[in-house]
């Protein structure tokens, strides 16, 4: 053996790329600058990606995304400052709900303003949308792993062009070209098309910065609520809409847009709903993801109010969905029904009660953990489907967005 | 019980020694090492060489000198071993990996000098053995954290190829990592 050192720069790049791999992000983020060929091997489109692949299949690195009310501070307070934390999705019972970090809001606080809806997240990205209170111009597509930003360009709908609109978005991620889209889907309010249609459909992609309207299969006399929660599964972004049917009443049902071919079709919700008199579109419902299909969160506020779920057990199969669970409030409030947020890897259901109090809920066992981490709450002006201002998904750390310097904002 | 259990544990062992198959592994100073076939394809690479049938008496290893070859051998024993093991003895210890043995003898496999884990890394990349790649990347990836760019460069002997500017602006990209 020589005595010489031995010649580390010359291992293979899928050695290097190995142990970077093992890294903290922070960690990887220093290594760009030790040398052109560390920077190289690390900021580039296949390391993020194998990166964000091995993030997601390490199961000890499951973290769950919050966005809570801030303890302190006046009612105007509350409304205007941020805070995301990220936990840790353990499942061991006795372990207790552990924070990983906090993340602090780029975004300075607008005097008079609110603050962000949180569209949803996807592959470590935030979707930022600031549309609770106003017309909003951009969205904001966030990495706070990696203190990054970048703002959309601004829609082809907007209210200097089309006059007054309910609008709803979604977030996700297109693998087939490898990139991430925010959909908006937009009901006129003011006017409509000259076939009576009032639904707008328009995608953004983060690869070329810019908007295009959809306007294949786009099925007609179709109206959504405003701030209708996205949910994406299965590379396709779903949301509650509504036709008028015989009865001229609103009838509920699930659009699908496909990222990848941008293709919609449709998916009928749980029978249930057929037995509701009158208009749908007043039921307090939302759609979240369960698994790798859909759920169906209902809060009954009439007769005993509760927190109905329902999933569908075989995705894109109309009868196979299944009631999971009821959940009653013992305050047997109509007002406070408790909000069903979304659900964690293990299928427990992270629940708001009406004090903002979060808990997580295994429904097989009945068994309800409060978390200790507080939501918003009921606001004054909470919407059919869900106030905006809680938020809770499952997170991934990735490093998207470092491959952008020079589109990325850094903070 | 237990002496009768004991003589089945002594029997199975008899019987396999009679049918284990050995393989003969060489290294690239013509040292030659005799082992079982089930240890030898953990190595990915010889593996496929046994399958292919062309493994005939030895297999000759020319990127890997006898002293590295000795340590792979050893951990492909080692983890072969454990996984092996019956039943009783593996669920004795906890699922912590903390107090997974097998953790403990691996970090103290890793503690060797630079040269020889150099060395190691570049071997189970040739041999393709998974576990012991990413251990000894681990264990290069732990040398590297809580160090500047400088530090690294240290350790790793590496040239800084970025002028003092250049290093300036990826600095400035993402200035928050360098505080």
């Amino acid at each position: 053996m020589s005595d010489k050192e031995p010649m580390w720069d010359s291992l293979p790049s899928e050695i290097l790329t190995r142990a970077f791999l093992q890294l903290p992000i922070k960690s990887i983020i220093t290594c760009t600058s030790v040398s052109k060929k560390w920077k190289s091997l690390i900021q580039n489109p296949s390391f993020i990606s194998t990166h964000l692949h091995r993030s997601s299949s390490d199961s000890n690195n499951h973290l769950l995304l919050f966005r809570l009310c801030p303890d302190e501070g006046t009612v105007w307070d509350k409304c205007e400052r941020e805070v995301y934390t990220l936990y840790w999705d353990n499942n061991i019972e006795e372990e207790d709900f552990n924070e990983h970090t906090r993340f602090d809001s780029p975004f300075p606080a607008q005097s008079c303003s609110v603050i962000f809806r949180v569209v949803g997240t996807c592959n470590g990205l935030v979707c930022l949308a600031r549309d609770l209170l106003s017309y909003d111009n951009s969205y904001i597509l966030w990495n706070p792993c990696v203190r990054k930003f970048t703002r959309t360009s601004k829609p082809i709908v907007s209210y200097s062009t089309h006059g007054g609109f309910e609008e709803t978005t979604g977030f996700g991620f297109d693998s087939r070209t490898n990139d991430y889209k925010v959909v908006r889907v937009v009901r006129l309010m003011d006017r409509e098309d000259e076939d009576g249609s009032s639904l707008k459909v328009e995608v953004y992609s983060l690869a070329t910065d810019e908007w295009r309207m959809v306007t294949a299969g786009l099925p007609s006399g179709c109206v959504v609520r405003g701030r209708e929660p996205l949910a994406f599964v299965n590379g396709a972004l779903h949301w509650i809409a509504f036709r008028r049917n015989i009865t001229n009443n609103w009838q509920s049902f699930v659009m699908v847009f496909d990222l990848g071919d941008e293709v919609i079709s449709e998916i009928a919700l749980p029978e249930f709903l057929n037995g509701f008199d009158g208009d749908q579109y007043w039921v307090r419902m939302s759609i979240s993801v369960y698994r790798n299909s859909l759920a169906l969160f209902h809060q009954q506020d009439f007769c005993s109010p509760c927190l109905n779920t329902w999933v569908m057990k075989e995705y894109t199969d109309e009868s196979s969905w299944t009631k999971l669970f009821t959940l009653s409030d013992d305050q047997g409030s109509r007002e406070y029904v408790p909000r069903a947020l979304g659900f964690r890897r293990s299928g427990e259901v992270i629940i708001e009660m009406h004090d903002g109090q979060l808990i997580s809920l295994h429904f097989e066992s009945q068994k309800l953990k409060v978390l200790g981490i507080t939501g918003y709450g009921y606001i004054s002006d909470h919407s059919i489907n869900g106030n905006g201002y809680t938020f809770f998904d499952s997170y991934l750390e990735s490093l998207v967005l470092l491959d952008e310097p020079n589109r990325a904002v850094t903070y | 019980m237990a002496s009768s259990s004991t003589s089945v544990v002594v029997s199975n062992k008899e019987k396999e020694n009679k049918n284990t198959k050995k393989v003969t592994l060489k290294s690239s100073d013509g040292e030659s090492f005799e082992v079982d076939e089930s240890v030898a394809m953990e190595s990915q690479t010889i593996k496929h060489i046994i399958e292919d049938g062309c493994a005939n008496n030895e297999i000759p290893l020319p990127n890997v000198t006898s002293g590295i070859l000795s340590r792979v051998i050893e951990y492909c024993k080692k983890h072969k071993e454990a996984a092996g093991e019956s039943e009783p003895s593996v669920t004795s210890y906890t699922s912590n990996s903390t107090t997974n043995p097998l953790t403990e003898w691996d970090t103290e496999f890793v503690k060797v000098d630079q040269n020889t884990l150099f060395d190691l890394i570049l071997a189970a990349n040739y041999l393709d053995i998974k576990g012991l790649l990413d251990l000894t990347c681990k264990t290069v990836a732990d040398m590297m954290k809580g160090k500047t760019p400088q530090e690294i460069r240290e350790t790793f002997h590496i040239k800084n190829d970025y002028t003092p500017e250049e290093e300036a602006e990826v600095r400035k990209e993402n200035q928050w990592a360098f505080e």
